[in-house]
């Protein structure tokens, strides 16, 4: 599902973020990346989603070479997978609930299909009594399964999510990754890609 | 459904951003004021020549021993110089050329005894009234070169500064008009741009998320439409009032009723400025949106 071929991606500046790196992850899997600060986890990431271009060799997403893929599709890649980030990136000025359906007006959802879904996802992560509560009302861990919720809510082929406990005491982390096998289980169609 | 989204999350954005939507609201209103005043003013310069230019006509006189024939002749030959330049053809035969001495003369058409009939020594004449003032010196040519005219005469100094006058007028126009729509495009890419600055986080969020740049764009596009209708109709309707009070002040005055010139009501010109400030203000909305955003659409 996913799959690097000798990717090398060199920044402007000289830096070797990813050296000749090849793996597959298929579909169900989960699999972790780990490494230190600095190691280019964050890097592998901005490569899949498209936001930085390989300087050297092929990356596969769900058997398309994304490597020539056209700028005006990259939005359309991007709908493929959820991502959750380590500093969450919701939108303070929207609830919980919005924050959510934001997700799924991008992609042009009918409003029935949002009324149906936001409370669907809201209630597999547990938010469901804080959907009118907006993020800054939120502890933490509640803000990442907010995140989590608005990954999930598109039925994405994979998650990716880029140190998702980072910011969070280890107690709130168990539980965030406890959720992430969790739906992982529930959802063997998906492979997900973590860095930690 | 997803066009309400967009429209909705576009007011939304106007009320949240208060003090930049005022601040753009107001640059459109005192850009399209100033543009209406000049637009006013074009026009009624523009009507006061044509009011002018129907008083005024070529008067062609001819030779005295023209024939009826080639009196009727010359009349047809005008008239086929095309109806797009010349209004209307008018001939004055002898007689009335004579009552019309009388006439000026009044008290003393004595001194016109004795020139009736066969002693008659005014030409037989054609008025000749254009359709716009700009054709006199072609029309004066042409006409000057047919059979059997004596003399031409038009009052070309006035029509000069007439013409020159419209005329100027309307290139002051056009520039005021090019330079404030320069300059409510870039005032507003820059109050549009503050907003999208202070929400590029929103942006890069909804670029992960997966939406395309029309979508990140649509709202701010609708903002700047929105922003452009109210500041058109505002304008339309102040415009309007305070117009019609200098006009009826001007009106009344008595130079205006001594030259019998009549300045344009609002509603005269009404329609026109309604569709130029409709077109500009969406037009404005929309370039100035699409300008400040292309910058933070990279991600």
């Amino acid at each position: 599902m996913i799959e690097f071929k000798n990717v090398t991606k060199i920044y402007e500046t000289g830096t070797e973020a990813v050296h000749d790196a090849t793996f597959t992850i298929e579909k169900g899997e989960f699999a972790f990346l780990v490494g230190q600060s600095g190691s280019g986890k964050s890097t592998l990431i901005k490569l899949i989603l498209k936001e930085e271009e390989a300087t050297k060799g092929n990356i596969i997403i769900n058997g398309k070479d994304i490597t020539y893929l056209r700028k005006k599709r990259v939005p359309f890649l991007r709908r493929s997978m959820g991502v959750v980030f380590q500093d969450f990136r919701l939108l303070p000025d929207k609830t919980v609930y919005d924050n959510v359906a934001f997700a799924m007006h991008i992609v042009r959802a009918t409003p029935k299909h949002i009324r149906r879904q936001v409370p669907m996802v809201l209630s597999l992560v547990g938010l469901s009594n804080k959907a009118k509560m907006y993020p800054n009302e939120l502890s933490g861990g509640e803000q990442q399964r907010v995140a989590l919720a608005r990954a999930l809510v598109n039925n994405p082929s994979m998650i990716i999510a880029d140190e998702p406990t980072g910011n969070l005491d280890p107690d709130t982390a168990w539980e965030i990754m406890k959720l992430l096998n969790e739906i992982n289980a529930r959802r063997n169609n998906s492979c997900n890609g973590y860095t930690r | 459904m997803n066009s309400f989204y967009l429209i909705s999350e576009g007011f939304k954005n106007i009320f949240k951003n208060k003090k930049s939507s005022f601040t753009s609201l107001i640059t459109m209103i005192c850009a399209m004021f100033i543009f209406g005043v000049a637009f006013a003013i074009g026009e009624n310069a523009n009507s006061v020549v044509k009011q002018v230019s129907k008083e005024m006509g070529l008067q062609v006189y001819m030779k005295n021993d023209a024939t009826d024939e080639q009196i009727i002749k010359l009349g047809d030959e005008i008239r086929d110089l095309g109806n797009d330049k010349i209004a209307t053809v008018e001939m004055v035969t002898k007689q009335q050329a004579l009552e019309r001495m009388k006439e000026r003369f009044e008290d003393n058409d004595w001194i016109f005894e004795g020139y009736e009939g066969e002693d008659n020594i005014f030409p037989v004449s054609y008025v000749v009234h254009l359709t716009d003032l700009s054709y006199t010196k072609e029309i004066e040519s042409k006409i000057s070169k047919m059979e059997n005219v004596d003399v031409i005469r038009s009052s070309d100094e006035t029509v000069d500064t007439l013409i020159k006058l419209a005329n100027g007028i309307r290139v002051a126009i056009m520039v005021i008009f090019i330079l404030l729509i320069l300059m409510a495009v870039t005032i507003i890419s820059n109050t549009i741009k503050l907003t999208v600055h202070s929400r590029r986080k929103e942006i890069s969020i909804m670029k992960y998320v997966g939406a395309t740049n029309g979508f990140i764009r649509g709202p701010f596009v609708v903002e700047g439409i929105i922003i452009g209708l109210f500041a058109a109709i505002l304008t339309i309707f102040s415009l309007g009032i305070s117009y019609n009070i200098i006009i009826e002040k001007l009106q009344g005055s008595d130079v205006l009723q001594k030259i019998g010139v009549v300045l344009l009501k609002f509603s005269d010109m009404s329609q026109s400025i309604a569709i130029i400030f409709l077109l500009l203000g969406i037009g404005i909305g929309v370039i100035g949106s699409m300008v400040s955003m292309k910058k933070y659409l990279e991600v």
